[in-house]
C-alpha cells in the first residue's frame, strides 16, 4: 500500500474540504433562495389573482359588457392570462389565453367552490395556474402566470454559486499548497539533516530564525539534541581514550618492575620464579590490550589523522614483515611476489600498515604456527597482500564476524584460552578501510587461513 | 618478550668505564623502577624528580646519557632538554605519555636524540640507551662540500663561507656523514635507524623524518625544495653532493 | 481514495439534480384554504349588496359586420336574460372591443326601448321613436338586428319565438322585411338572409 505523501494529503484535504464546504454552502444558499423566490412569486401572483377576480366580479356586476376589456387590460398590465368561465362555459378570456391551458382537474375543483393553485409544465414552459371561484356571480376565474423570469433568475443564481464553489475550491487548493509548504518543508529539512548527521556530518544543523514559532521550536530542539548527542559521542570517545591514557603510568611501573624482578630472578624461590613468569606473560598481554584500546579509541575519536604516503608496496611489505617479526619475536615468514606484479605504488599510512601486518602475523602466531608466507599478487587493478598460515583456518560462517571487536570464534575456545586482545583484527579492518582498501579471510593454499588485503594501486605519475 | 632475556650484569661498561645515567621523572614509582632496572644492569643512576634538580645533578655528575620525561612540574621536559643540550652533547631520550607527532618534533627540536612513549617495553629502553652510548666511535669520512658549506667529519664541524660554524647535534652530523658515505645512493629509514641510532628493530621512522627535516632547515638554501638532502620516493633519502 | 471519489460523485449528482428541476411542478392542483382567499371572493353575495348568486351568460346580440351583414356578437348579461335589458344593450351599440372588430349598428344610438317582452310566443318591442331617417336597406338591417336578437333571447329563455311585433309608442308598425315587403308580425326566419353566410 505504501505511505502517502503528507503534502498530497494536505492538498487533497484542503481542496476537497474547500470544495465540499463551498458546495454545501452553495447548495444551501441555492435551495434557500429558490424556495424564497418561488414562494414570493407565488404569493404575489395569488394576490394578483384575487384582485383580478374581484375586478371581474365588480365588472360583471356593474357592466358585464366590459369584461373583455378588463381582461385585455389585465393582460397588458401584468402579462397574466385570465379566463372566465360560468357554468361550464367560457365567458371571456384575455387575448393570449387559450382554454387548453386550464386543466380539467382545476376546473372541476374550482367549480366545486375551492380556490386552487398549481405550478405545472405547459409545453416546456413553467406556469403558475390559479383558479378562483366567485360564487356571487357564479363564475370561475382562472389566471395563468408565466414563471420564465423566475426560472431565468434561478439558473443565473445556480451558475454564480457553482462558479463560486469552483473558485473557492481552487483557493482551497492554493491554501493547501501554501500550508503544506510551510509545514512539510521543515519536516523534509529535518529528515535531510538527520540523514546527513547519521552519515557522519556531525556539524550539520538546521537553519534557525524561522517565521513560524512551532517550526522555530522544532529546529532549535533538533539542533540542541544534535549538539548534545555529538557532545556525548565525543565524551564517550574521549573517555576510552582518557581511560587508556591514565593506564600508561601504572603500566610503565608494572613493566619496569617486572623487568627488575627478572634481573633478580636468581634470588627467587622456584614458586617465586614461576609466578614471575606468569606475571611477565600476562603483563605483556595487558600491555598489548591497552595499546590496542588506545589505538582503537584514538581512531574512533578521529584524534590521529592519517599520514598518507605513496610508497613502493613491495618494499613496504618487506619492511613491515621484518619489523613485526623482530619486534614481537615472531618467526619471519618469506615474502613471495607473484610474477608480473612489477613495482606498484600504494597510498597508505606507513605506521598503520606496519600495524596491520604485525597484527595479522600475530594472529597467525596465536591461532596457527605462525604465518607460512606473505604473498603479493594482483587482483584486477588492485594489489593483494596475503598473509597465509597452515593452521585450522577460519570457519566459513565466521568470515565476517572474525573482524568484529572482541569476537571470540571457535578457534579461541578450542585453544582453551583466549589469547590476543580481541581487537587486533578489528584494528586491521579499520586501518585497511582507512586506506581505501578491503580485507577478507579465506582459505590459504597451505590449508589454513588466508587474510587478504586489497589495496588500490596508485599510478606512478601521481604525487 | 621472553623470560630470561635479561640477565644480571655487574657492570655496564663502555671501554672499561661505568656509564652514568640521569633519569628525570616526576612519577615516583616509575622513577624508582627505572633506577632499579638500570642499576641492575650495572649503570650508575642519578635520578631527579624535577628538571631543576636534574640539571643540578648533571652539572655535578656529568652523566653519559639522560632520560627525561616531558611532563614535569615546574620546568618542562623540553626546557630541561634545552638546558642539558646547551652544555653537553650527551644523548637524551625523551619519555612521554603522548604520541603526538607535534610532541616528537618539539622534543627533538629541544635537543633530544630519541623519543619513547609510555608504556614502553623496558628492554627496548635499555637497548636504546645502550645503542646511544655505543655509537661513540664514528666513521671516518673525508671532508666534503655542500654548496657553500664545508663539512669536516673528523672535526665534527660544518663551516660556512664566512668562517662561522653551523651547529649540528651529533645525531644530525652522523646522519649527514652516513648519507655522504653512501656516495649519493639512497638509504632507507630502517638503514638510517640502524646506522645512526644503532637500532635494529625498534626505531620509529618518524625519528628519521624529523631529523631530516631539521637538517634541511639548517643546510638547505630552501628547505621546502631540497637540493642536497633529497627524498627518494618509495625508498628513503640520499645526499647529493 | 475511493471514499472520496464517491462523495464527490454524490455532491455533483445532487447539484445536477437540483439544477434540472428549477421550479418544482405539481401533478395536481393544490386547494387553497377558504380563509386564505381575501376580498370575500368566496362569499355568497357581492360585498356591499344583497345581490347574491347573480348569474351571467353569454347572450348574442346582432350587429352589422364589415360586409354589411348581420353578425352575432356575444354580450355578457345577467341570467336569465331580460329581453328589455338585452335590447337596451343592443341599442347602445358596439363595445370598444366590437368596434375594433369592425362591428357597427344601424340602430340609432338615441333610440329608446320603452319595453319589450314575450307573450304567447310573440315578442313585443315598444320603441319610443320610429326608425326613420334611414334608407330602406338600413332600416331592414336595423329591424333584423332587433328581430334576431329577440329570437335568440327567446331561445335562451326556452321560448319558441314565432314572430316579433315592433310598436312605436304602443302603436304597431309596419316594418320592412327583406324581399321588399312590409309586415307587422315579423318572422325571424325571414331575416336569415341578412346573416353573414
Amino acid at each position: 500500500m505504501g505511505r502517502r505523501s503528507l503534502r498530497l494529503r494536505l492538498l487533497v484535504t484542503f481542496g476537497l474540504g474547500a470544495f465540499i464546504l463551498s458546495a454545501l454552502f452553495a447548495s444551501l444558499t441555492y435551495f434557500g433562495v429558490k424556495h424564497l423566490l418561488i414562494s414570493n412569486q407565488q404569493q404575489t401572483d395569488l394576490k394578483q389573482s384575487y384582485v383580478n377576480a374581484a375586478l371581474v366580479r365588480s365588472t360583471l356586476y356593474s357592466s358585464p359588457t366590459e369584461l373583455s376589456d378588463l381582461l385585455k387590460s389585465i393582460q397588458k398590465g401584468t402579462d397574466a392570462n385570465v379566463l372566465v368561465q360560468t357554468h361550464g362555459q367560457w365567458l371571456a378570456r384575455s387575448n393570449k389565453a387559450s382554454t387548453v391551458d386550464v386543466k380539467q382537474t382545476t376546473i372541476t375543483i374550482v367549480a366545486a367552490g375551492h380556490a386552487t393553485e398549481q405550478t405545472l409544465d405547459a409545453n416546456g414552459r413553467i406556469v403558475f395556474v390559479v383558479g378562483v371561484p366567485i360564487p356571487a356571480v357564479e363564475t370561475q376565474v382562472f389566471e395563468i402566470f408565466k414563471l420564465d423570469s423566475l426560472e431565468h433568475s434561478l439558473r443565473l443564481l445556480g451558475l454564480v454559486l457553482l462558479l463560486g464553489a469552483i473558485f473557492t475550491s481552487i483557493v482551497g487548493i492554493g491554501g493547501g499548497i501554501w500550508v503544506s509548504r510551510r509545514t512539510v518543508r521543515p519536516l523534509e529539512e529535518v529528515s535531510y539533516a538527520a540523514a546527513l548527521i547519521a552519515e557522519g556530518a556531525l556539524t550539520t544543523r538546521l537553519q534557525v530564525n524561522r517565521a513560524d514559532r512551532e517550526v522555530q521550536q522544532l529546529t532549535e530542539s533538533f539542533n540542541q539534541m544534535v549538539s548534545q548527542l555529538v557532545q556525548r559521542l565525543e565524551r564517550d570517545a574521549r573517555f576510552a581514550s582518557d581511560v587508556s591514557h591514565e593506564l600508561r603510568s601504572p603500566l610503565t611501573t608494572l613493566a619496569t618492575t617486572a623487568t627488575v624482578l627478572q634481573q633478580h630472578r636468581e634470588d627467587l624461590s622456584p614458586a617465586g620464579q614461576e609466578s614471575l613468569d606468569l606475571l611477565v606473560a600476562d603483563l605483556a598481554i595487558f600491555q598489548s590490550l591497552v595499546e590496542d584500546l588506545l589505538e582503537m579509541s584514538r581512531s574512533d575519536a578521529g584524534a590521529v589523522p592519517l599520514v598518507m604516503e605513496t610508497l613502493s608496496a613491495i618494499e613496504l611489505v618487506h619492511q613491515s614483515v621484518r619489523s613485526a617479526s623482530r619486534r614481537h619475536g615472531l618467526a619471519e615468514p618469506p615474502v613471495e611476489v607473484a610474477e608480473g606484479v612489477g613495482d606498484p605504488l600504494v597510498l597508505v599510512d606507513r605506521r598503520r600498515f606496519e600495524r596491520v601486518i604485525t597484527n595479522l602475523m600475530d594472529n597467525a602466531h596465536h591461532y596457527a604456527e605462525g604465518a607460512v608466507a606473505v604473498r603479493i599478487n594482483l587482483q584486477g587493478n588492485q594489489l593483494a597482500v596475503n598473509v597465509d598460515d597452515a593452521g585450522a583456518g577460519v570457519p566459513g560462517d565466521e568470515h565476517e564476524q572474525v573482524f568484529e571487536r572482541f569476537f571470540r570464534g571457535r578457534a579461541a575456545h578450542d585453544r582453551g584460552m583466549a589469547r590476543g586482545t580481541g581487537l587486533g583484527l578489528a584494528l586491521v579492518r579499520d586501518h585497511v578501510r582507512a586506506f581505501g582498501g578491503t580485507i577478507t579471510v579465506n582459505e590459504s593454499p597451505d590449508g589454513g587461513a588466508r587474510f587478504q588485503i586489497l589495496l588500490p594501486i596508485v599510478q606512478s605519475e601521481h604525487a | 618478550m621472553q623470560p630470561g632475556d635479561i640477565t644480571k650484569v655487574d657492570e655496564e661498561s663502555e671501554g672499561g668505564r661505568v656509564s652514568r645515567i640521569l633519569i628525570v621523572e616526576d612519577d615516583d614509582h616509575i622513577r624508582t623502577a627505572l633506577r632499579l632496572m638500570f642499576e641492575g644492569e650495572g649503570f650508575l643512576v642519578d635520578d631527579a624528580p624535577t628538571g631543576e634538580i636534574g640539571i643540578a645533578m648533571f652539572n655535578r655528575m656529568a652523566s653519559d646519557v639522560a632520560i627525561v620525561d616531558i611532563m614535569l612540574p615546574g620546568m618542562s621536559g623540553f626546557e630541561t632538554c634545552l638546558a642539558l643540550r646547551s652544555s653537553s652533547d650527551l644523548p637524551i631520550v625523551i619519555v612521554s605519555a603522548r604520541d603526538e607527532t607535534a610532541d616528537v618534533v618539539l622534543g627533538l627540536e629541544s635537543g633530544a636524540d630519541d623519543y619513547v612513549t609510555k608504556p614502553f617495553v623496558p628492554e627496548e629502553l635499555l637497548a636504546r640507551v645502550r645503542a646511544h652510548l655505543r655509537r661513540r666511535p664514528e666513521k671516518s669520512t673525508g671532508a666534503f662540500q655542500l654548496g657553500s658549506l664545508h663539512v669536516i667529519p673528523d672535526e665534527g664541524v660544518v663551516r660556512q663561507v664566512d668562517g662561522s660554524e653551523l651547529h649540528l647535534t651529533s645525531t644530525e652530523f652522523r646522519l649527514l656523514t652516513d648519507l655522504a658515505s653512501n656516495n649519493g645512493k639512497p638509504l632507507t629509514r630502517e638503514d638510517l635507524l640502524e646506522r645512526v641510532w644503532g637500532y635494529d628493530y625498534f626505531g620509529d621512522s618518524r625519528l628519521v623524518d624529523v631529523h631530516i627535516r631539521r637538517l634541511r632547515m639548517k643546510i638547505e638554501p630552501d628547505a621546502a625544495s631540497p637540493i642536497f638532502l633529497v627524498t627518494v620516493r618509495g625508498t628513503g633519502y640520499k645526499l647529493v653532493i | 481514495m475511493r471514499r472520496v471519489r464517491t462523495l464527490f460523485g454524490l455532491i455533483l449528482g445532487a447539484l445536477a439534480l437540483a439544477g434540472c428541476t428549477l421550479v418544482p411542478t405539481a401533478s395536481s392542483p393544490q386547494i387553497i384554504g377558504k380563509n386564505h382567499v381575501p376580498l370575500g371572493l368566496l362569499g355568497p353575495t357581492i360585498p356591499g349588496t344583497n345581490h347574491g348568486r347573480v348569474r351571467f351568460i353569454s347572450q348574442p346580440v346582432f350587429l352589422v359586420d364589415t360586409t354589411g351583414h348581420l353578425s352575432a356578437s356575444s354580450r355578457i348579461v345577467p341570467a336569465p336574460p331580460v329581453l328589455e335589458s338585452v335590447l337596451r344593450q343592443l341599442v347602445i351599440g358596439p363595445t370598444k372591443f366590437e368596434s375594433l372588430g369592425g362591428y357597427t349598428s344601424e340602430l340609432p344610438k338615441n333610440l329608446i326601448v320603452l319595453s319589450a317582452n314575450f307573450r304567447s310566443g310573440i315578442g313585443y318591442i315598444d320603441l319610443a321613436t320610429t326608425l326613420s331617417n334611414m334608407s330602406r336597406n338600413q332600416e331592414v338591417l336595423a329591424v333584423g338586428q332587433l328581430v334576431l336578437t329577440s329570437r335568440d333571447v327567446g331561445i335562451t329563455l326556452g321560448i319558441h319565438v314565432k314572430s316579433i311585433e315592433i310598436n312605436v309608442a304602443g302603436e304597431a308598425q309596419d316594418s320592412p322585411i327583406p324581399g321588399g315587403h312590409h309586415a307587422v308580425l315579423l318572422t325571424p326566419a325571414d331575416f336569415q338572409s341578412l346573416l353573414n353566410a
